[in-house]
């Protein structure tokens, strides 16, 4: 986040994980036997959203009239029930805040900083007050906070789908849920509805309000599919940031695998050593760092990297990004176009200040 | 698409780590080439989402006044914006939301009209209050029938301009919220029974009210206490955002305070009170409502009291609470109709002595909590 905001603004961003005293005794409270006599209502019911299209409204900068409210409106309500019945409280200890439960066997979504760390255990709230066991797996830090949990127990779970954070516009319009406060047995997952303000490399900004015990829950588009996970806020009502879901898809394998990784950005994010920009076929080398992988492995100025570990590179960016995502040691496999000719090279990768 | 920013991995020989913070640095401005920020008049409840709800609030709007303490200092006119209200009536019955009222009150109405308001009968449970005005032939507000508005479902808040002064969906379904316990801020000293005052807690009602170490408390409101225990009991009467007038002795002099209580989270913060002050002011009254529906729309305090619609227009209830950054409570409509009568009739009329403020007590304290003082 630093890297977002001036100094000040950074001072007022909170995390949304809550190791309250207050909501605790409302979480306790809540979970009595009450939470047994609610179980069935919750189970049978997960009906799939239907893929329906995006009415056009969705696409204008502004609803321009009742009309248009409306079929936002229907759209909304149809998609809360479910959205809702995905959501989870999650108590880790002391503290507490929320999930999304996105496989039928019980991943669930949520904050890095709700899991603290891997392989430990949780307990899982479902929307209707029903607890269930599980384990924090992998957790991706580092100003990213995606996190990742699996629900160790045996059954048939309510799910969202997960969706794509890469092709968000501004101003989509996004609906977050979450257990602000805390579980409470006699309130459902609190909806919200709000817009994208922005959507920069490794947050998604939204209006959609959040605060403490919101941390790991979902936000989704208006489609009904995650899009994002509640991570911090600040002192805007407008300031919401969310992960974005594509740090969880693309970081899947190694989230399952409970790894623990990006603690701190500087000293453990992966770097390559060059200098480029954006190209047609990939990403332009216009300088090698002496002494840095890329150099050792005999990359030049004015090579073209286009794919990295098979998968095509597009631009600056999204090398800069995917190599970040990696930790120093890991080995890559880069091809590249110097002149006519088509390269492959295998890259060991190292910290910034190796 | 070529873009100018370029960045480094690692560290240049000469230039270090410098080099590598601004690299970063540059990736996220060049970024805004393409992803800048959402223009501020299209946020959910920026200006021109709101200019959407036009319609919506037309009707409604024009049963909306603004209630203001019209208070004349010696040559200053200093009049304070304190809620919104609403007319139920067409006689002349305004209803707002009781716990912020305070001073000489006056409604402005949208035709321009400045009117002075008494107040003829106050809900404490629901924090409601009836204002009479005098006019007729006011456009009464329509209420929803029917169930409450669904969860997801738009909500408008009208205020005195055409558009809504803010817009959200409905949150939650209708829940009670729990009363809590009035904190005055302040601690006892403990030896003997005299209600007399250890330490005053910072930015507590106790604090704002100027009472200080070693006074002794004679009177909460109106009613005569001699020990510590009598001030918990006359305290356990009221309620977070309730005003009321005590007598001390200091030293050899009596003095009237007047002191708003709190509730026992804002009094003593902690993370999660921070949190829901991002964002603005709460209300001081926000708990211990039967029946509520949450709402997300951000409002101000002071934008509490009038009604809210749904997208037919009709009033789905009364805006009674900022209670957090993410919630805002209304009172169901069906609610609110059902005290109508009783607001109106006198039957809840405040004590005459203070009627103008009515922020004092009611007759019969019930049972007490603990410690009101910690």
């Amino acid at each position: 986040m630093k890297r977002l905001c001036d100094s000040s603004l950074c001072r007022m961003l909170f995390s949304l994980f809550v190791p309250f005293a207050v909501a605790l005794t409302l979480a306790y409270g809540s979970l009595g036997s009450t939470a047994v006599a609610q179980t069935e209502a919750a189970v049978d019911t997960a009906p799939v959203v239907a893929p329906v299209p995006r009415d056009a409204v969705f696409a204008k900068p502004v609803p321009v009239g009742i009309e248009d409210l409306r079929i936002i409106e229907n759209r909304v309500k149809a998609l809360v029930k479910q959205l809702q019945l995905a959501t989870v409280g999650v108590r880790n200890g002391r503290a507490a805040g929320s999930g999304v439960i996105v496989s039928k066997d019980g991943f669930v979504l949520t904050a890095a900083h709700v899991c603290v760390e891997p392989g430990r255990n949780v307990t899982l709230i479902l929307s209707d007050g029903r607890r269930v066991k599980g384990k924090t797996l992998g957790t991706f830090r580092g100003g990213v906070d995606a996190g990742l949990m699996k629900i160790t127990e045996k059954g048939d779970w309510p799910v969202a789908e997960m969706g794509s954070s890469k092709k968000l516009k501004l101003g989509d319009w996004c609906i977050a849920t979450g257990h602000p406060g805390g579980f409470d047995k006699n309130r459902a997952p609190v909806v919200r509805l709000g817009r994208v303000v922005l959507n920069r490399r490794g947050v998604i900004q939204t209006d959609c309000t959040l605060v403490g015990g919101d941390s790991g829950g979902p936000l989704y588009d208006i489609d009904g599919k995650v899009i994002g996970i509640n991570s911090r806020i600040g002192a805007n009502t407008n300031w919401n940031f969310h992960v974005p879901v594509s740090q969880f898809s693309d970081n899947w394998d190694r989230l399952v695998a409970a790894e623990d990784w990006g603690g701190d950005i500087r000293k453990r994010r992966a770097v390559i050593g060059i200098n480029g920009e954006d190209h047609d076929h990939g990403c332009l080398i216009t300088g090698v760092a002496e002494g840095l992988p890329a150099a050792q492995a005999g990359l030049k100025k004015d090579d073209i990297i286009t794919k990295l570990e098979g998968k095509p590179i597009k631009g600056i960016g999204d090398l800069a990004k995917r190599v970040g995502s990696k930790k120093p040691g890991d080995k890559v496999k880069i091809e590249i176009l110097r002149g006519e000719e088509t390269l492959e090279m295998e890259v060991t990768l190292v910290k910034p200040n190796d | 698409m070529k873009v100018e920013s370029r960045i480094q991995f690692g560290r240049m020989h000469r230039r270090g780590t410098v080099l590598m913070a601004a690299a970063v640095l540059v990736l996220f401005l060049s970024a805004t080439g393409q992803a800048q920020r959402l223009d501020a008049a299209r946020l959910r409840n920026g200006s021109a989402v709101r200019k959407a709800f036009r319609q919506v609030v037309a009707d409604a709007r024009q049963s909306t006044v603004r209630v203001f303490d019209v208070q004349q200092s010696d040559d200053e006119k200093d009049d304070k914006d304190l809620a919104l209200g609403v007319v139920v009536d067409s006689a002349g019955f305004v209803l707002t939301k009781a716990s912020e009222l305070n001073g000489t009150l006056e409604c402005r109405l949208q035709d321009g009209r400045k009117l002075s308001a008494r107040i003829v009968g106050i809900h404490r449970d629901y924090d409601l209050a009836m204002l009479k005005i005098d006019a007729t032939k006011l456009p009464a507000v329509k209420w929803a029938s029917g169930d409450d508005a669904a969860v997801g479902a738009w909500l408008a808040t009208p205020g005195m301009d055409q558009d809504p002064v803010s817009v959200g969906v409905v949150s939650v379904a209708r829940r009670k919220i729990a009363r809590q316990r009035a904190v005055l801020g302040i601690e006892f000293v403990a030896d003997g029974i005299r209600p007399k005052i250890k330490q005053v807690f910072p930015n507590s009602g106790a604090d704002d009210a100027g009472l200080k170490a070693d006074d002794i408390i004679t009177a909460v409101a109106g009613q005569v206490v001699k020990t510590r225990e009598a001030v918990k009991r006359a305290l356990s009467a009221f309620r977070p955002g309730d005003t009321l007038d005590l007598l001390i002795r200091r030293g050899g002099d009596e003095k009237l305070l007047r002191a708003t209580l709190g509730d026992p989270v804002s009094s003593f913060p902690n993370r999660a009170t921070l949190q829901n002050r991002l964002g603005g002011r709460l209300s001081r009254r926000r708990t211990g409502f039967d029946a509520i529906l949450q709402h997300d729309t951000v409002l101000r305090p002071r934008d509490c009291g009038g009604v809210i619609v749904g997208l037919d227009g009709r009033a789905i209830g009364i805006n009674i609470a900022r209670a957090g950054r993410i919630e805002s409570y209304a009172i169901p409509a069906a609610v609110v109709v059902s005290l109508l009568d009783d607001l109106k009739s006198g039957k809840l009329a405040p004590p005459k002595s203070v009627a103008k403020t009515t922020e004092d007590d009611e007759p019969a304290p019930p049972a007490l909590p603990e410690d009101a003082s910690k």
